[in-house]
């Protein structure tokens, strides 16, 4: 009987350890990951995930959000990051902004970028469509192929315009020619 | 034998001077001109046969003399219609004996002008591709809208004023070839001067008057922003619009004068084209001129102050380098000097100049002469150039010329000043050479230093020279311009018969002739 008591104990051992709460703060914050999601109403959460060198998430780590602005890289939060080892924020709708970045660590030792608002690169073609090209410049009116209705527009209403008065000096003309 | 009467008044037969004259020198001057561009087109078709090859262009060199003279030619095409339209409708008189021919330039220069962008393409059929494929965004489909918009509005507003002169040569040039009578039947529009005739075609001149104003400014504002909507240093400039209008006006102003002592001269028109519109025209110039020269500051003091890396060796080229004789040149031959010229029958100095030995005419130009060609021996310049390592010495020769020029130009003053339309044309010419430069310095330094290097490309193609090719189409070009000008002036009265009447010609006008005809140059005015 007395290997089976000791099986039974080993195993209730083990059962337990296993139902155990995960202990994470002991291990050290190998890199930092972050991610940009937009909402429906158009902030931008922004989330960064601490983990030690097997992955697994490291809590109460610093951390700081930096975006990269007009001014340069200036900063959105600092904080740390909790038990899940991660750290949020969130981005105002409307903010106009390119590049996040984010710090972990004491000595901001780790550190990740991320675009905001990138787009999906769009396979290569001859003939980009209009959202490859509003990716790859703010002005797209001026680089595109397509036309664009306001200028197609005001090309025509001056354009339009001077043509009917010449139009209009044509009639006058030809009423000379009438006129007793 | 009764005596045949003569059609025309002796007013009218001393302004339709051009197409009833026509003596040796007119048919050698045509021919010279045809000659000219008989050469300008064999030039073409070499290039043609051979490709852009044969000229001085390249993969970076783009675009050199041909599209120098395209903008040459488009800025020269403004005077015509935007000063006649200003001088139109602020009432003022004088323009009567003048703007005709200034609308005729504009004419002309368009036409040759418009022709350049199509040698520049090396194959011209290429054009189809800028119709077919050409992007609505690009400043090259709006230059050619422009300037399609601009010669027809342009050929308008010479055609319009034209028609009661035109019913005149309808009805008394019964001598004429039958096409001549046929055109002028065809252009008259049945004018007979009626009252309701005179309503319409003053309506029609308002009009035109008042919207060739703001074309003529969109034409050339547009051409500039073919080289300042481009990320280029010396192009990539804000005030490009107004830079390139505003010296557009400055050299067609000269232009005009050019063709007002040519005319003036060439038919006997000292009636017409007096003194006092020399002066006012000189008026013209100078005021533009030094808008133009407001302008140029500003468009280059900015870089310049800054000094930018990416631009230092543009603006370097431009200031003191390879580009610096022609760039100087430019400013002090083509908009000082003739400033000052046109000011010189107002600077009341200028006689005392007289007394001063060495500035008396005769000495002082054998003593220039003299020295120039002894300056100029082959055998002495490469000596003096050789003269290494002292700035100042191997820059000799360009500085004894430049003084042996402004001495010549002291001795000259006092003679221009007793002659105010000598100095007029003498300053004309010059503002309209330093403006076809100009516009070279404005294309090819730019050129020759992009921001991006040139990569795999052989050394000659970091530099440009035009060809012989270039300079025959170029030539030809000019010819062109001239001949068509010239051949208008022989179908077309070139001043205005009916317009100058109201100036206060009037009691030339030979009774016998007025109210007998449609034309109203000698009845009474619209």
């Amino acid at each position: 009987m007395r290997p089976l008591r000791s099986l039974v104990f080993c195993g209730v051992l083990a059962a337990i350890v296993a139902a155990l709460p995960v202990r994470v703060a002991a291990a050290e914050p190998a890199r930092v990951l972050l991610r940009a999601q937009a909402a429906p109403n158009g902030t931008v959460q922004v989330t960064a995930k601490v983990v030690d060198a097997r992955g697994a998430p490291v809590a109460e780590v610093p951390l700081i959000f930096k975006a990269r602005t007009t001014f340069g890289w200036l900063t959105l939060l600092e904080t740390s990051t909790d038990p899940a080892g991660t750290a949020r924020t969130t981005l105002a709708a409307g903010t106009t902004v390119g590049e996040i970045a984010v710090e972990a660590g004491d000595e901001g030792t780790m550190r990740a970028a991320i675009l905001v608002g990138e787009r999906k690169l769009a396979p290569l073609r001859i003939r980009p469509g209009p959202d490859v090209l509003r990716g790859l410049s703010p002005q797209p009116g001026f680089i595109s192929p397509y036309v664009v209705p306001l200028q197609v527009t005001l090309l025509g209403l001056i354009l339009g315009g001077i043509w009917a008065t010449y139009g209009y000096v044509a009639w006058f003309l030809l009423r000379i020619r009438g006129a007793r | 034998m009764p005596r045949r009467l003569d059609p025309f008044s002796p007013r009218e037969r001393v302004l339709l001077a051009s197409l009833t004259e026509a003596g040796p020198g007119f048919y050698a001057l045509v021919g010279l001109l045809l000659a000219v561009i008989a050469w300008g087109i064999i030039a073409y078709i070499v290039q043609l046969r051979y490709g852009l090859g044969v000229t001085g262009l390249r993969d970076n060199f783009m675009w050199g003399v041909y599209i120098t003279n395209f903008v040459f030619f488009i800025g020269v095409s403004h005077v015509g219609a935007l000063m006649s339209a200003i001088l139109r409708i602020t009432g003022a008189e004088w323009r009567r004996s003048v703007t005709r021919m200034a609308e005729a330039i504009t004419f002309a220069s368009l036409l040759m002008g418009a022709l350049m962008p199509f040698v520049d393409m090396g194959r011209p059929d290429r054009i189809l591709n800028l119709l077919l494929h050409g992007r609505l965004q690009s400043p090259l489909l709006w230059d050619i809208m422009a300037i399609t918009t601009y010669l027809t509005g342009s050929t308008l507003f010479l055609f319009v004023p034209m028609i009661p002169d035109i019913a005149l040569l309808r009805d008394r040039f019964a001598a004429g070839p039958a096409w001549r009578r046929r055109l002028y039947t065809i252009l008259s529009l049945g004018w007979r001067g009626t009252e309701a005739q005179r309503r319409h075609l003053e309506r029609i001149m308002g009009i035109m008057a008042i919207i060739i104003i703001p074309i003529a400014i969109s034409v050339h504002t547009v051409v500039s922003w073919i080289f300042g909507m481009t990320l280029r240093a010396g192009w990539n400039s804000t005030v490009f619009g107004p830079y390139f209008v505003s010296g557009a006006l400055f050299s067609g102003a000269a232009a005009v004068v050019t063709a007002m002592a040519a005319f003036r001269w060439a038919y006997r028109l000292q009636d017409y084209i007096t003194e006092e519109h020399f002066r006012k025209m000189g008026y013209l110039v100078i005021t533009l001129g030094m808008i133009y020269a407001y302008f140029t500051f500003a468009e280059y003091i900015t870089p310049a102050y800054k000094m930018a890396t990416s631009e230092r060796g543009y603006l370097t080229a431009v200031f003191s380098g390879q580009f610096a004789p022609l760039f100087w040149f430019t400013q002090i031959g083509g908009v000082l000097l003739p400033l000052l010229l046109l000011t010189v029958p107002r600077i009341s100095w200028v006689p005392r100049l007289a007394r001063i030995p060495l500035l008396r005419p005769a000495p002082a130009l054998a003593t220039i002469v003299t020295s120039a060609v002894v300056l100029l021996l082959p055998a002495v310049l490469p000596r003096t150039a050789a003269l290494g390592g002292f700035e100042v010495l191997r820059q000799l020769p360009f500085w004894i010329i430049a003084a042996l020029g402004g001495w010549l130009f002291l001795t000259l003053l006092p003679v221009f000043r007793q002659r105010p339309i000598a100095a007029a044309v003498v300053a004309s010419v010059l503002v309209n050479i330093a403006a076809w430069l100009k516009r070279f310095v404005i294309i090819v330094p730019t050129l020759q230093y992009p921001f991006l290097p040139i990569q795999r490309a052989p050394f000659g193609w970091a530099f440009y020279r035009p060809t012989w090719v270039e300079w025959s189409i170029t030539a030809g070009a000019v010819a062109g311009f001239v001949l068509i000008y010239l051949l208008f002036s022989k179908v077309f009265p070139i001043v205005s018969i009916w317009e100058t009447r109201e100036e206060g010609h009037r009691s030339e006008a030979a009774p016998l002739s007025a109210g007998e005809h449609g034309g109203v140059a000698d009845a009474p005015a619209p």
